[in-house]
């Protein structure tokens, strides 16, 4: 084979694969689009007071905690205050090397409570369960570390409801978020779990653990990652539910039933991506079983999280992110292309390698691949510079249009300084950001091929 | 190759980067179109609310004669229909009905009978709100048609609508829906026949007998919504052990009688797990001094929920005693955690 023609066939795939990413995430869009002007519709009925019936079905929020001693008495506190008539509040502190229990001890007046524990799933051992005095429905089980998926296994095991939320314990919950992802469970009998919209906290104030103003953030990382968390959630994620095939669903903020979660064997506990795995594993579960269901997203922004601030968290966060994606896909390629896949099987799973997983690799590759072959004169400046203003285009075309579903839709941003800051945002972070984002997900898939152990890794925080 | 834009699939790269630079243009002039129509829409609103709040709040209390309404121009019937619903949620009894006859001075019946005929979705969505506030009969019809669409939101709050217009007929005509819509939200459900409690029981007592059996689960569910109780005869035929799981768990949901003791007691032994931990539970509020034998056979029940109900039954027996509680887990080590929790409970009662 002569260069040349190595050459174009290299430059063909580059453009192919571009061409089918961008196209793959515009029809995403367009689903997405479908269903945000549906909701539009009902749009008068959300502006009513809300009426609880009493049917809404209880549910067990599950907060797993790892040394939070500085914020968990604050997030538990905004969470005994969302809308919703029957919770009960489950605080996991995974053997905590700080004051994460005492802490709690002291706020809610916890006392040891001699609870039975239904053991439906494996989980290192619990020294003792906690029940507060002045909060009937709060408990707390203090058990030896085992990560956050053996975490929100113990509280499984000791959840009374019929769901389940798992919810970080930095997270920042809307008044009414359950009341708004229970949604998809009331409508629809088949529903077995439901995922909420994760939006960027930075800048925003918060006051009693609620957010009282939405905010941009001032820090540049933080920024370009509002319109990332945009791009992913409504229109990735979206776009998926749509078509019953959404293979994740955050766990900073999920909705399960328990029984469904339970059989499936509950969270992996050696993943660091137990979030996705558990939605994929239940996935092939019930596909293989024939069983009639949906996994839904609620586009609606219910919940609010802290996003890193300095490149060398985000780098791990990241580099963690995309071993989590390919500890939850690697165990699972029994469900491409089986008889019984269906969208999941056929249309996300393959979507998710060829682009998610191993798009780090052909990026970069077409990136360096490109470099390479105009310094050595295989090609001209012209079709580098052709290469580059495409890929650099068709990303901001995308950014962009999540933008646009974000004003459609939601429209939280109220300024329109903070939406010409978005605009701006949408251009600058396909100018080096992704790149670099890219280079961080090839790391991380490069420490998942070579078999790092995996932990729940330490985040810097500023704090809400 | 790849030398001049002259070459094809340079052209072909170059000319989908500049689609791409097309459609983002589009796109950011789409956002900024959005905004300017909210921020117009915001302010009308707005000014809306500041013209027509003070009057429609002086009609619902002192009547449509008392107030002195604005003139209200065609294009603003949405607005009001907004504001008007709005202010309905919150009000009642007499209130109610003045604002209803200010809406009906200003024509807007007539207007919602259009709008939920020939109004967009959004736009029926709150004509049928509209409708059953205003308790419209002539919309009957219309409000029927609705009820029987696809889209479950529409037709269920068409079928609220219709409730409150007249609720007998209403849920003589829209039970075989009522059954067989699962995908109408039970909680929406529950909100629409607790207007209709009366006529939805009386009916209810009349078919229940005679419902196949994939309907009984969902019949018996709505009447758990609403806090209705079947006749005792009727329950206890649907206790009867013949009867599938999903029923019998619905139906002794419902028990609340000592006559259906025996019923529930015979369920105690059924080989479905969610039957029996069901009627442990109930055994809580029925059980006599010769069920403890029967609750504490289920103590050493292979499925965990069923001896967790029976632990807890036993607990709320008031005539058992802490030492008997005290012997029981010493004779059932299975159960031996789940009553040493129920004895803790019992002591924060």
């Amino acid at each position: 084979m002569s260069v040349q023609l190595a050459v174009e066939l290299a430059t063909w795939f580059i453009l192919l694969y571009f061409a089918l990413l961008n196209g793959g995430y515009l029809l995403l869009n367009a689903l997405s689009l479908t269903r945000l002007a549906r909701g539009l519709q009902e749009q008068v009925l959300d502006e009513l007071p809300q009426a609880f019936s009493g049917l809404e079905p209880p549910i067990s929020i599950l907060v797993p905690a790892y040394n939070e001693e500085a914020s968990i008495v604050a997030s538990v506190g905004s969470m005994l205050q969302l809308a919703y008539p029957q919770f009960e509040i489950i605080v996991i502190n995974d053997g905590s090397s700080d004051a994460t229990l005492e802490r709690l001890r002291e706020a809610f007046d916890l006392e040891r409570f001699p609870q039975a524990v239904n053991e439906r799933l494996p989980t290192q051992p619990v020294r003792a369960i906690w029940r507060s005095r002045t909060h009937a429905h709060l408990r707390v089980i203090d058990k030896a570390n085992g990560g956050k998926a053996d975490s929100l296994n113990a509280g499984i095991n000791l959840a009374r409801h019929p769901l389940f939320c798992g919810v970080d314990a930095d997270s920042v919950l809307a008044r009414d978020s359950l009341h708004r992802v229970v949604r998809p469970f009331l409508r629809d009998p088949r529903v077995v779990a439901s995922g909420g919209t994760v939006r960027v906290a930075n800048g925003c104030d918060i006051q009693g653990g609620f957010l009282t103003r939405v905010g941009l953030p001032s820090n540049p990382w933080a920024l370009f990652q509002v319109v990332e968390y945009l791009r992913a959630f409504l229109f990735g994620r979206l776009g998926w539910s749509q078509l019953n095939a959404m293979l994740i669903i955050s766990g900073a903020f999920g909705l399960f039933r328990t029984d469904v979660v339970v059989a499936a064997g509950g969270y992996r506990t050696r993943t660091i991506g137990e979030d996705m795995e558990l939605v994929v594993r239940m996935h092939r579960m019930l596909r293989a079983q024939g069983t009639d269901y949906r996994i839904e997203f609620v586009p609606d922004p219910v919940c609010w999280t802290e996003a890193p601030e300095d490149r060398q968290t985000l780098r791990n966060q990241r580099i963690r992110w995309q071993r989590g994606l390919s500890e939850s896909l690697a165990p699972h390629w029994g469900l491409v292309f089986s008889r019984r896949g269906g969208p999941p099987g056929w249309l996300a799973f393959p979507f998710m390698v060829a682009f998610e997983w191993l798009g780090p690799l052909v990026e970069l590759g077409g990136y360096l691949f490109m470099a390479f072959a105009y310094a050595t004169g295989l090609i001209s400046w012209q079709a580098f510079a052709v290469f580059l203003f495409l890929a650099i285009g068709l990303g901001i075309l995308l950014s962009a249009s999540g933008l646009l579903l974000e004003e459609l839709a939601f429209h939280i941003y109220p300024r329109p300084a903070q939406l010409a800051m978005l605009a701006v945002v949408v251009v600058a972070e396909n100018l080096g950001y992704r790149q670099l984002n890219t280079w961080w997900r090839l790391i991380g898939l490069w420490r998942w091929a070579t078999n790092r152990q995996s932990t729940w890794g330490a985040m810097k925080r500023k704090g809400l | 190759m790849f030398s001049t834009l002259s070459d094809p699939i340079l052209r072909l790269a170059l000319g989908i980067g500049l689609v791409a630079v097309a459609l983002t243009g589009l796109l950011t002039l789409a956002i900024v179109f959005l905004r300017l129509r909210l921020t117009v829409r915001e302010r009308r609103w707005e000014a809306f609310v500041a013209r027509w709040r003070p009057p429609l709040l002086q009609a619902a209390l002192e009547g449509p004669d008392a107030a002195s309404l604005p003139a209200l121009a065609a294009s603003e019937h949405g607005l009001f229909l907004r504001l008007w619903t709005y202010l309905h949620e919150s009000l009642r009894g007499e209130a109610a009905d003045r604002l209803n006859e200010t809406a009906r001075r200003l024509g807007l019946d007539a207007s919602v009978r259009h709008l939920l005929l020939h109004g967009s979705r959004a736009e029926r969505l709150q004509a049928t709100l509209a409708a059953g506030y205003l308790r419209d009969a002539a919309a009957w019809d219309a409000l029927v048609a609705l009820a029987r669409e696809r889209d479950a939101l529409i037709a269920v709050h068409a079928a609220r609508a219709l409730v409150r217009i007249e609720p007998l007929r209403a849920v003589n005509g829209l039970l075989p829906l009522l059954l067989d819509r699962v995908d109408w939200d039970l909680s929406r459900v529950a909100l629409v026949l607790a207007e209709a409690r009366q006529p939805f029981w009386l009916l209810l007592a009349k078919v229940l007998p005679r419902l196949a059996p994939e309907r009984l689960p969902r019949a018996l569910q709505l009447a758990e919504a609403v806090r209705i109780q079947p006749p005792a005869a009727t329950l206890a035929r649907l206790l009867q052990p013949a009867q599938p799981p999903e029923v019998l768990r619905a139906a002794l949901r419902l028990c609340d009688s000592p006559s259906l003791g025996n019923e529930v007691r015979a369920c105690l032994t059924h080989a479905d797990a969610g039957v029996r931990a069901e009627a442990a539970r109930h055994m809580a509020r029925l059980g006599a001094p010769g069920d403890v034998a029967r609750l504490a056979a289920l103590l050493d029940d292979a499925d965990w929920d069923v001896r967790m109900a029976a632990a807890q039954a036993l607990g709320r027996l008031p005539f058992l005693a802490d030492t008997e509680l005290a012997r029981l887990a010493h004779s059932h080590p299975a159960a031996e955690p789940l009553l040493r929790q129920v004895a803790a409970e019992r002591g924060l009662g």
